[in-house]
């Protein structure tokens, strides 16, 4: 990652597909609350420095790739969960996917969020390659 | 969906929000969603930017408060607005701060704000210096009864 103050956020389809599947006022709150998050990390220096609000958590799994994933709480209650992914040694942010917080489907869901990562990590590294 | 076409990129957050705002059948329910989000979210981080300009812990405020930690992390992650204002200024005096009053906006006003700058927080002061800017009418902003006459006082 780059300085927190230059990270330049995008949104992936698979991101947007989702999000706007959701009703108007999740979808709405979703959104608020990845601005309110792009702005407080500009902001902040560290994971410290950012509001208990944002309820950020980088995902452990080990990646293949030069890039981390952090998980965000978002949506009504924060009952909803936004993945962004951050490039290393680039300011580049990516909003990769988004899902509603369920016992069950949980697992399933970061796993297809790793995925949708690794699969955008693997076309950026072609696009360079080119 | 093809393979990769969700791979595809839409934009930055901003192009992406704009979008929504701007869309000529569900733009205005949107924004004001957008907006109704974005000041509970905003009152929500306030108390931690507060807690920590007055370099205080979590566990600080509580004690002042007579309550827990987990109590006072609750309040700074509500961002669905359960607070209520008699807590918010008591929060606030845990860490010698008082709000300033509320003041309001016509909607339609800082619709045209957000989808202008989505990015720049709605704030007062950003508000009020891009009604500068772009030359809406200085009564947009109203205040509280309390102001009003006061000014009208002077």
């Amino acid at each position: 990652m780059g300085l927190r103050s230059e990270t330049v956020f995008s949104t992936l389809r698979s991101f947007t597909e989702v999000v706007d599947g959701f009703d108007k006022r999740v979808s709405q709150t979703i959104k608020v609350h990845t601005i309110h998050f792009q702005g407080a990390w500009r902001a902040s220096r560290h994971d410290g420095e950012l509001p208990s609000s944002c309820c950020i958590e980088q995902d452990k799994k080990v990646v293949d790739g030069s890039y981390q994933l952090y998980q965000i709480r978002v949506g009504p209650g924060r009952g909803y969960r936004a993945w962004v992914m951050f490039l290393d040694n680039s300011p580049d942010a990516y909003w990769i996917y988004a899902f509603k917080k369920e016992k069950d489907r949980q697992p399933e869901d970061m796993e297809r969020a790793r995925a949708i990562a690794q699969r955008y990590w693997e076309q950026i590294r072609r696009g360079n390659n080119a | 969906m093809h393979d990769d076409e969700d791979l595809q990129v839409v934009g930055t957050t901003s192009d992406y929000l704009i979008q929504q705002l701007t869309d000529e059948e569900e733009g205005k329910d949107s924004a004001i969603e957008y907006l109704r989000s974005g000041f509970l979210s905003s009152a929500a981080d306030t108390l931690f930017y507060m807690r920590l300009q007055a370099g205080l812990t979590q566990a600080q405020v509580a004690e002042r408060l007579h309550t827990k930690q987990s109590a006072i992390a609750r309040l700074e992650s509500d961002s669905d607005g359960g607070i209520s204002l008699h807590r918010y200024i008591d929060f606030a005096l845990a860490c010698g701060m008082v709000p300033h009053n509320i003041t309001f906006a016509p909607l339609e006003s800082v619709i045209n704000y957000t989808i202008a700058q989505p990015e720049i927080l709605y704030t007062q002061g950003n508000y009020e210096e891009w009604l500068k800017t772009n030359a809406q009418p200085a009564s947009a902003t109203v205040e509280s009864a309390v102001q009003v006459e006061s000014n009208s006082d002077e």
